[in-house]
């Protein structure tokens, strides 16, 4: 994939990371409000604490997690959308978060995002035509002979530049004139990477770009991104829960947990040998279209839900879900370490074999299993119910080979 | 209204564009996504249209009210224009008949005189005016103002709304705050003390001193609006491309708050109208010779038992008027809310 | 279809009739989902189930559902002819995508759709017809015999009253048992579907709650009742994976507690297969295919299915996807002929004049609405059908850079 020349931000800083993208300790802070007269701040929850990610030219980072793990913040803070508490954004080496609001504008030029809801992303008000030509229009290259600083962009009408877009992402040019209305789920979403695409950046940041589409139409955008990347050599920044598509996608995956990278590394690396607890326990949770292999594969099911980021565990912030927690893990942060080929864990104890961890977790499971005896239901055996996680002290794992009714009917 | 038009799907997860006919072949496809677009759904200003204009009550008040503006412009002339009516507001003549209406509508058949207008159709006052004539510039007055409250309101409603929701923090502030204000103190008592201090300056003061005090529903209203849109994701986008605030406010949010401010204005007309009818009863509002609805209605309020058609007539426009109003904001709110999709069988 | 009500299997303990004392009879422990070995009762392998096959009686049966809409723009038919049979204990997975009617076929049943809706068909409960019954009869039914479980557990829930309060007043509003004895109830049901400190967990609001505690309150409130089947519209869409996992999992564990079916709907392939017995998968509003997991998973029989899973990317395989062109049809205006001839690959004349009835395929009850099921039986990779699709890219694409 040939890097593309340095568009729209033109300048390459002495001090320029070898990255595209380089992302350093970001944080991200909202105040919480008090009520009252004045709506004091009250609290601070960190949506994101201190991630540290890179993305090189032409390829896919992949960033999975469940809600609420900060990776839809992560993507927005890379594009200042909010403002980052600290940490370091550099986008071909230069730093965004403490830019004025003018350069930002023509760095937008250079990074784009496109977003979930392809219902809620596009302005209902506008024909297609106005909403991708908007880019155009507010950084002056609508009309024909303007701006464009690599060439044939700028020397086009905004009409047929809009067009171009459209066939682009496999619409028709005469459907420009409609309203997003009109689209299926499936068109808006190309209508939004079009949008994206206009100004020709070098990274995209894809916020679940297909989550909210059905399964037959996800696939046809899903190839859709695939060959706009090889054409335009495009970086994507991509976000989303589904793991099947992210690693259909990626090139290196970023797993992310209560607001940090937990693991990261090669595509295959973090599928086939995951070593941190949680991404080991996200894998074997995630359901196959296979009856076969649901039936027979082994899980973990982790107990409880992610702990609120308004008052995050002390130590690793995975340990109240791991059931390999140890004392350590309270107290010390566990620091990402590098098991070779960028395979970076942040764990005080990986894991080194899956399958093994996954009989582990079960025998665990079952020798300590803390079964909540309930006074009032005589002689009704509880299932297994660990501690819960809005409880604070869950540290179950419950393995499951699934149903066992779905087993006797094979 | 057009068949061929009649294609949006009624699924509430939102249009499909399908194409059931005209489908490429299999083999010449140009592209998955082209695909199902060979059918043109309806635009959402069309649905709106045709959603209004199924409302009947909101028609006939469309109807009613147009006659009624018709029939006061045109009565007794405005501006210096003359009118075909005879007589005039302010001239004083003979009373006949004791003023008595000489309007007459019951046909012959049912025992009555058949339709006839006569010389004085709303009678007279006792200074001989035509009260017809006079109940049409009241009329006229009270549409001017309703008109002049309902633009400023709600441009400035609409202002400080939008500013407040868009721009958030110590602006919200001080502008809600500013509103709750307004909001607290009892609506009539702060148009009666302006009306006190400015009420001579004619009917446009005065639409002034009544949209000073109505504006404020509208403000919250948009703040609302604004303060939902814009955390759509269409603004961030905007945002992410580099859109300034201005070009956000207009040409994302605003347009898509048009319907609740079309709502909130038509209704902020009906309140202007009944606020300007209880302002001139109190006497804060319109000021003789001038002459509006509230004002003869207060006028005359004495006469009610003698003779009650000087109390009536202004009373029937007014309330015609209100109603109209209401109903057309009725019928535009129906049209624009989304969630209004209800059969009329 | 009209089968008589039966008499429960033998296994399933008499005292779940009564509505006094223990909710689950199992007087053992229960099956838990650890488990490898079934209790060998339980399972209801639906390959084996033809109609009126012994040992499990239906408990549900849909005939020739069609459910419209009439609105401004004309008549959406929403639903237009959906049949199956629920037997004890199956669950049976309804799979499609949005829009294909497979919620608002659910909501027919449990009797909650809007009144503009014009609904026909036949629903059976145990041989009562349901559509036929007084708005007395059905209430008496509905959150009793038949429990719905929403997707969305914050919306489903009142905000304004306790966890503990709505529960209970899912019992008392059946008035099977007084008001402590339905608040004790309640707190059996929180332990049963895991929530820890139940007695506590009781007077909380459902705020209070996390996602899938709520979502496991909801699963609470569903069976309280002991009901006969559950219906689950989309009971994990809303929750992230691991969540999901143990929402699955308790769900089917209270399942066999309450010995009730489940109907699942969902557009997640992957958790049907996981969960289901039969599956069936909807299509514009009609079932077009219809078998057991492992026939419709491994089997296809209707393009649409294969499709679906040709699309779903694989671990194996990286290359392309192979995604259904097209988008599915307005349900106002329905393409003549099968409705999914505008996008399928094998489609011939007769598919695009005569509608395809769902019929036996290769296996009796394995049925599929294809005029060229055999067609993919023939092929090795039914999905293979499926090329990638053009994407447009040739106009102009190599200049935009």
């Amino acid at each position: 994939m040939s890097s593309p020349a340095s568009a729209a931000t033109g300048v390459r800083s002495d001090e320029g990371s070898e990255h595209l993208l380089d992302v350093r300790d970001l944080v991200m802070e909202f105040p919480v409000k008090g009520k009252g007269f004045f709506r004091r701040t009250v609290g601070r929850v960190q949506a994101v604490s201190g991630v540290s990610l890179h993305l090189d030219a032409g390829e896919t980072l992949g960033v999975v997690g469940e809600s609420g793990c900060g990776k839809s913040t992560t993507g927005r803070a890379i594009l200042q959308l909010h403002k980052p508490t600290s940490g370091s954004v550099r986008l071909r080496g230069r730093e965004l978060t403490t830019m004025s609001a003018q350069d930002l504008r023509a760095v937008r030029r250079n990074l784009q995002i496109v977003f979930q809801d392809p219902f809620a992303s596009l302005n209902p008000k506008m024909p297609v035509n106005d909403i991708i030509g908007e880019a155009l229009r507010i950084h002056g290259l609508w009309k024909a002979g303007q701006g464009g600083t690599n060439g044939s962009a700028g020397t086009k009408g905004g009409t047929e530049r809009v067009g171009q877009l459209l066939s682009l992402v496999g619409l028709s040019p005469e459907h420009g004139n409609r309203y997003p209305h009109e689209f299926s789920g499936g068109q808006r979403q190309r209508i939004g990477i079009a949008r994206a695409l206009a100004l020709e950046p070098e990274v995209l940041i894809l916020d679940e770009p297909v989550s909210a589409l059905d399964v037959s139409v996800q696939a046809g955008v899903v190839n859709l991104l695939e060959d706009l990347q090889d054409r335009l050599g495009l970086a994507y920044f991509f976000i989303a829960h589904d793991l099947s598509i992210v690693r259909h996608i990626s090139d290196r995956i970023a797993v992310m947990y209560l607001g940090k990278i937990v693991e990261t590394g090669p595509r295959d690396d973090v599928y086939d040998h995951p070593m941190h607890p949680y991404t080991v326990a996200l894998l074997s949770a995630a359901p196959e279209a296979d009856p076969e292999a649901e039936r027979t594969r082994e899980r973990i099911i982790l107990t409880g839900d992610v702990p609120s980021p308004l008052n995050p565990p002390s130590g690793c912030r995975f340990r109240t879900r791991c059931w390999k927690a140890q004392d350590v893990c309270a107290t010390q942060e566990p620091p990402p370490i590098d098991h070779g080929n960028g395979h970076l864990v942040a764990c005080h104890f990986p894991v080194t074999d899956v399958e093994r961890e996954l009989r582990e977790a079960q025998q665990h499971l079952q020798g300590g299993r803390t079964a909540v005896p309930d006074p009032r239901s005589v002689g009704a055996p509880v299932g297994p119910v660990g501690g819960h996680g809005a409880a604070g002290v869950g540290r179950e794992a419950v393995a499951d080979p699934r149903s066992p009714e779905a087993g006797s009917a094979s | 209204m057009t068949t061929e038009k009649d294609q949006i799907s009624g699924k509430p997860a939102g249009p499909v564009g399908s194409a059931p006919a005209g489908t490429p072949a299999p083999g010449g496809r140009p592209s998955e996504a082209a695909q199902g677009m060979a059918v043109v759904a309806r635009s959402q200003g069309q649905l709106v249209r045709r959603r209004f204009l199924r409302h009947r009550a909101a028609m006939a008040s469309i109807a009613v009210l147009f006659i009624v503006v018709v029939l006061a412009f045109s009565s007794i002339g405005f501006l210096g224009i003359p009118g075909w009516w005879k007589y005039s507001y302010d001239a004083a003549g003979t009373v006949v008949n004791r003023g008595a209406p000489t309007l007459s509508v019951v046909p012959t058949w049912l025992g009555g005189n058949g339709f006839s207008i006569g010389e004085h159709p709303f009678g007279q006052d006792d200074l001989g005016r035509d009260y017809f004539a006079l109940t049409m510039r009241g009329t006229q007055i009270s549409l001017l103002i309703a008109l002049v409250v309902g633009v400023v309101s709600t441009v400035v409603g609409t202002v400080i709304g939008a500013l407040s929701g868009y721009y958030r923090g110590m602006v919200e502030t001080v502008l809600m705050r500013f509103t709750d204000v307004i909001i607290t103190i009892p609506v009539l008592v702060i148009a009666a003390v302006l009306g006190q201090k400015y009420g001579n300056g004619g009917p446009f003061v005065l639409a002034l001193v009544v949209a000073a005090v109505t504006w404020t529903s509208l403000a919250r209203l948009v703040r609302g609006e604004f303060l939902s849109q814009r955390e759509k994701e269409f603004v961030e986008a905007a945002r992410a491309l580099g859109a300034k605030p201005r070009r956000i406010i207009f040409r994302h949010i605003l347009p898509n708050t048009v319907g609740v401010i079309t709502v909130a204005a038509t209704l902020s007309v009906a309140t202007a109208i009944l606020l300007e009818t209880a302002l001139s009863y109190l006497g804060f509002g319109v000021r003789a010779p001038d002459t509006s609805l509230g004002l003869l209605v207060s006028t005359y309020q004495n006469a009610f038992t003698t003779r009650p058609w000087l109390f009536w007539w202004p009373g029937l426009f007014i309330v015609a008027i209100a109603l109209c109003v209401n109903f057309i904001g009725d019928g535009l709110r129906d049209a624009f809310d989304p969630r209004q999709n209800r059969v009329r069988a | 279809m009209s089968t008589p009500p039966t008499q429960p299997p033998s296994d399933w303990n008499a005292e779940t009739a009564g509505d006094q004392g223990t909710l689950y009879g199992h007087d053992g422990p229960t099956p838990t989902v650890l488990e490898r070995d079934p209790e060998p009762s339980v399972g209801v392998h639906v390959g084996h189930l033809t109609a009126g096959s012994a040992g499990s009686a239906e408990v549900l049966s849909v005939e020739g559902l069609t459910v419209s809409f009439p609105t401004e723009d004309g008549l959406v038919q929403a639903v237009r002819g959906v049949s199956y049979t629920l037997h004890e204990r199956e669950v049976l997975g309804i799979v499609g995508e949005s829009g294909s009617g497979k919620s608002v076929s659910s909501m027919a049943v449990m009797g909650l759709l809007p009144r503009s809706a014009r609904v026909s068909g036949t629903i059976r409960y145990r041989g009562q017809d349901v559509l036929g019954m007084s708005r007395k009869q059905q209430r008496a039914l509905r959150g009793r015999k038949i429990a719905m479980i929403f997707q969305d557990p914050m919306t489903a829930m009142n905000p304004v009253y306790t966890v503990g309060f709505q529960l209970a007043e899912a019992v008392l509003s059946h008035e099977l048992m007084p008001r402590k004895a339905a608040m004790a109830r309640a707190e059996e049901m929180l332990a049963l579907v895991g929530i820890p400190q139940p007695k506590a967990r009781l007077d909380s609001y459902p705020h209070e709650f996390s996602g899938g505690m709520r979502q496991r309150a909801m699963i609470a409130m569903a069976v309280i009742n002991n009901p006969d089947v559950i219906i689950a519209d989309e009971p994990t869409t809303a929750l992230d994976v691991t969540v999901q996992a143990q929402i699955l999992e308790k769900l089917i564990e209270v399942k066999d507690a309450v010995n009730a079916a489940i109907v699942l709907i969902t557009h997640d392939l992957g958790v049907v297969a996981g969960m289901a017995h039969r599956t069936l998968v909807m299509y514009a509003g009609r079932p077009v295919e219809v078998g057991g997991t492992d026939d419709v998973f491994y089997r296809p029989r209707m393009p649409y299915t294969a499709g679906l899973l040709g699309s779903i990317p694989s671990a194996g395989d990286t290359g392309r996807l192979r995604p259904i062109g097209g988008a599915p049809p307005s349900l106002i205006a329905l393409p003549t002929g099968c409705p999914f001839s505008p996008r399928c690959p094998l489609v011939t004349d007769v598919c695009r004049q005569t509608e395809p009835p769902l019929a036996p395929t290769d296996a009796a009850d394995h049925l599929a609405a294809c005029h060229h099921w055999d067609r993919l039986a023939a092929a090795d990779d039914p999905t293979a059908f499926f090329r990638p699709e053009l994407t447009g890219l040739a106009s102009g694409a190599g200049e935009i850079r």
